[in-house]
Order: C-alpha cells, then sequence, then structure tokens
C-alpha cells in the first residue's frame, strides 16, 4: 500500500533519515518504534506531504507522491487519516465542528447529514454529549478520542497515529490501544502507528518496523520481539542503554 | 591579526545581509501567494466577515478612546499657541489638517497594528506550533485560503472604516478643547475646517492609507505567526515581533505616502 524507497531527509546540514526503505502492507497495522528525535513524526510528514524531502520516492497505492503538486497531493491526502501527537484540534471551533470539518469543505453532504455522520464516529470512539464542547475543556484523552473521530469520519483508506498513547494513564492507554484496534477491524484501513510505547507496541501491532540511524531495522512481530535477535531492536525494547 | 579580524566581521556582515533578503524574499512570496489565492473558489465571504467584526469589536473601543485624547492634546496646544498670535479663526482647520491627513490614519495605525497583528501572529503562531496548521493540510484545506485571506482581507476593508471612525472622534475632541477650555465658538472652527481642507484632505488619509495599512499590518503578522518555531516562547516572540515591524514600517510607509499623496 505504501512503499518508502531510498528516502533522504535532511534538516540544514542534519541528516534525519538516510536511505530509508519500508513497505507498508495494505489493510495491517503496523508500527513504527524509535528513540525520540529519529524522525518518526517526520516520517509521517513526508507521507501526507506536509514537507518535501531529499532523495527517494514514496508510493502510496499507485501514486508516487514525489513530485506532486500541492493540489495533485491534497487529492491523496484526502484518502488519509492523521491523528497528531499534539491530538491538534481547532481551539476556535467545536468538537462538532473539529470532527465535521473535512465534510463540510470537500463534499455535498448537508448539514443534517454530517451532523449525523459526526455524532456517528463520536459515538464510534466513546465520546456522546460533547458536540458543542471546546477542546479547551476536554482532557487529554478526550482530545485524543475526538482527534480520533475526526481521523475517521471521511472513512479514510489510511490511518496514521502519531504516538496515540503517549502521555496517557495506563488504563486510558490500553482503552486507546483497544480503539486502535476496534477502529481498524472495522474500517480495514492501513493503519501506522508510531510509537514508544511497550504496551501500544505489543498491543496494536501486527507488523514492526524500527527506525535506527536514519534507517530502517525489520523486527520480529509483537509475540517475539521483546527477545528480538537483532541487538538494537533488543537493546530498544527492553530500554538498555547499550 | 587585525586584517584577519576584518576578513571575519566582514564575513558575518555578509552573511547577516544574506540571511535578511532571505527573510525579505520569502515575505514577499509569502505576501504574493495570498493575493493569488484571494480568487480562490474556496474562499468562504463568511470568514472574511467574521474576521471583520472580530477585527471591529476589537479596535473600535481603543481607537476611540486613542484619538479622543490625541484630538484633545492636539487642541490643547494649537489653541493655546494661536489665539496668542491672533489666529484663533484657524483653528479648526489646523486641526482638521492635522487629524485627516495623519493623526487619524497613523494612530488607527497604531491600534490595529498593537491589538489585531499581535492577536493574529498569536492566534497563528499557536496554531502553527501546535499542528493545527498541519492537520488543516492534511484533511486538503488550503491554511492560506482557510486562514490567511480572510484576515488579510478584513484588515484592508476595516482599516478605512477605522480611520472614517478615528477623524472623526479626534476632530471632535478638538472641538470640545477648543469650545470648552478656550471658549471657542464651535460654528467657527467648522467653519475653518470646512474651508481650509479639500477633499483630498478627507479621502486621501481613508482610501489611500487605509488599504495600505491595513495591507501592511496583515501581511507582517501573518508571515511572522506562519514562521513561529519554538514553542510557547516563539509565540511570544512572534507577538512582540509582529508590533515591532508592523510599527516600523507603518511609520516609514506613512511618510512616503503622505509625501506622494498631499
Ligand atoms: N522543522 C524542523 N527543523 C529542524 N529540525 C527539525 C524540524 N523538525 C524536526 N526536526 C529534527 O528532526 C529530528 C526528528 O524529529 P521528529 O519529530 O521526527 O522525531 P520523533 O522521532 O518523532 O521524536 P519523538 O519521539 O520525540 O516525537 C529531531 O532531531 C528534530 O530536532
Ligand atoms: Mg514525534
Amino acid at each position: 500500500m505504501i512503499k518508502i524507497k531510498s528516502l533522504i531527509k535532511t534538516y540544514g546540514d542534519q541528516t534525519i533519515l538516510k536511505d530509508l526503505n519500508i513497505k507498508i502492507p495494505k489493510g495491517k497495522k503496523t508500527t513504527i518504534i524509535g528513540q525520540s528525535g529519529c524522525g518518526k513524526s517526520t516520517l509521517l510528514r513526508l507521507i501526507l506531504g506536509l514537507e518535501k524531502f531529499d532523495e527517494g520516492e514514496i508510493w502510496v497505492g499507485k501514486d508516487c507522491i514525489t513530485h506532486l503538486s500541492e493540489d495533485d497531493l491534497n487529492k491523496v491526502r484526502l484518502q488519509f487519516g492523521m491523528v497528531f501527537q499534539s491530538a491538534a484540534l481547532f481551539d476556535s471551533m467545536t468538537v462538532g465542528e473539529n470532527v465535521g470539518l473535512v465534510l463540510k469543505e470537500h463534499t455535498d453532504m448537508t448539514r443534517e447529514e454530517i451532523k449525523e455522520r459526526v455524532i456517528e464516529k463520536l459515538g464510534l470512539v466513546g465520546l456522546n454529549d460533547i458536540y458543542d464542547a471546546y477542546p479547551a475543556n476536554l482532557s487529554g484523552g478526550m482530545k485524543k478520542r475526538v482527534a480520533f473521530a475526526r481521523a475517521i469520519v471521511n472513512n479514510p483508506k489510511v490511518l496514521l497515529f502519531d504516538e496515540p498513547t503517549t502521555g496517557l494513564d495506563p488504563v486510558t492507554s490500553t482503552r486507546v490501544e483497544n480503539l486502535i484496534n476496534k477502529l481498524t477491524k472495522k474500517t480495514n484501513a492501513t493503519t501506522i502507528v508510531v510509537t514508544h510505547q511497550i504496551s501500544t507496541i505489543l498491543n496494536v501491532s501486527e507488523n514492526i518496523v524500527m527506525i535506527h540511524d536514519g534507517e530502517a531495522i525489520k523486527t520480529e512481530g509483537p509475540d517475539k520481539i521483546l527477545k528480538s535477535k537483532n541487538k538494537m531492536v533488543y537493546n530498544f525494547v527492553n530500554g538498555l542503554i547499550k | 591579526m587585525i586584517i584577519k579580524k576584518f576578513e571575519h566581521s566582514f564575513e558575518d556582515f555578509g552573511q547577516d545581509i544574506i540571511k535578511k533578503l532571505n527573510i525579505l524574499g520569502e515575505y514577499l512570496i509569502f505576501t504574493y501567494e495570498i493575493i493569488r489565492h484571494i480568487f480562490s473558489r474556496k474562499l468562504k465571504l463568511k470568514h472574511v466577515f467574521s474576521q471583520m467584526t472580530k477585527i471591529g469589536v476589537n479596535s473600535f473601543p481603543i481607537t476611540a478612546v486613542t484619538l479622543l485624547f490625541v484630538g484633545m492634546v492636539f487642541s490643547n496646544q494649537v489653541t493655546h499657541e494661536f489665539t496668542k498670535i491672533g489666529a484663533g479663526k484657524i483653528i479648526g482647520g489646523i486641526v482638521g489638517f492635522a487629524i485627516w491627513r495623519e493623526l487619524g490614519p497613523l494612530f488607527a495605525g497604531v491600534v490595529v497594528a498593537a491589538r489585531v497583528g499581535a492577536a493574529i501572529s498569536t492566534e497563528i503562531g499557536a496554531m502553527k506550533v501546535t499542528e493545527q496548521i498541519d492537520a488543516l493540510r492534511s484533511m486538503a484545506i488550503n491554511p492560506i485560503v482557510f486562514l490567511y485571506v480572510p484576515r488579510f482581507l478584513s484588515l484592508i476593508f476595516m482599516m478605512p472604516l477605522l480611520i472614517i471612525f478615528a477623524n472623526f472622534i479626534g476632530f471632535i475632541a478638538g472641538l470640545g478643547i477648543y469650545t470648552t477650555l478656550y471658549n471657542g465658538n464651535p460654528v467657527a472652527y467648522i467653519a475653518s475646517a470646512a474651508n481650509m481642507l479639500t477633499p483630498l484632505d478627507i479621502y486621501g488619509g481613508v482610501l489611500y492609507k487605509g488599504p495600505i495599512f491595513g495591507f501592511i499590518i496583515g501581511s507582517f503578522s501573518l508571515y511572522i505567526g506562519s514562521k513561529t518555531g519554538n514553542g510557547a516562547v516563539g509565540i511570544g516572540r512572534s507577538a512582540t515581533m509582529s508590533v515591532v515591524s508592523c510599527l516600523i514600517v507603518l511609520f516609514i510607509v506613512n511618510f512616503f505616502l503622505s509625501y506622494l499623496i498631499f
């Protein structure tokens, strides 16, 4: 579904990703792990075309997004639902407006149809009666879930989650992990979860890629990763300093 | 030794210039992009109007207070000195000139730069550092059309209205001082203004300075807001930088506009 070929990304004279190769299988949940600052968020931003990269190719389905204009990128972006690390809800809009915005901007749906869909999606993430609330009045976990509802509202083919459980308590964290599993099962979306939380790695992944030193390392699945044969991976998931 | 030192400072100087030119280029491209998107089919007039009300609500009261006192001090000084030399009859005209040509437009600009410019930089800066701008783009919504153009246009439309309002307040405040503190004749004040002011004096500040001031405040505050980095510190820095640069450019441009218009 998504192919990343020999990707190079630099910021100034700092090379973040060097020769990164990843294949994200269709309809599966892939987690991307790696140390803070290794470029995980950057990779998601590159996949969405929010930033340009130096060299390499990114393929989304049959589209190579490397040289697309902003207008053509927008067509590709509508296949994605993205949950940002900070939830990134629009402060000036209500929860309902946040979730419904993409439908309002890009479909001919009526106000009532949009509202119905928004309430359905909010229900799916377990949020009722906050349609008219403002993001500032929600807890961190609720914000995350609103961001989920916003990401799935137009039934995207690909879901991207940037550290969906970081900063949440263990119980809320498990809830969010279950929610990711439920949503992807329901929608069959190709899913990428960026995380460095062990519980999320174990509960969510079907396929794990580790980024280290700007390159991708293939790893075992969630059942064996804690005993990984690769030293880098082993050290990382067990929190060892090399 | 000394030559080496010179070489170094020369290099630094060169690099500094290149950096500044880079920023200027970026600003020009940014502004061009905004202008290019004014005619986008996706632009919603509703967004422009809601920004216009926001700017109005924010600015009319402070403009009123500012121009009230600017008109008062100016009229006080002029009346005081001019009556001494027996030129009391032309005070309405003098105050009118000063307010309509310079003080009304400039102080309205200062108020808007401080109030609205800072607010725009802060709002856009906060949206930038909390990934809201990226969120918009990820939803295939162009932030230029959705956020920047409505703010930019509403400043260009609202600035002339604010200046008209500012001019009236300033002129009337001057009249107030003239009649109450100096027992001046209100009819004479207004008659002298009507005699001395030409139509250009009346609309020059409003129609020429107004939109240009709006353009300056809009493009600078949006550009600086959109470049915000570094979390909460960055947002504060953007607000300050936006006000400072808007004011400086406003004062400089105002001088040349006055020179050209009047
Ligand atoms: N706009 C930018 N300009 C310069 N450097 C940047 C920029 N964005 C990110 N970086 C740098 O790129 C590197 C990777 O950042 P990124 O946010 O992708 O890391 P991450 O793996 O998501 O980390 P975390 O787990 O802490 O979220 C970091 O060293 C960061 O400092
Ligand atoms: Mg990150």
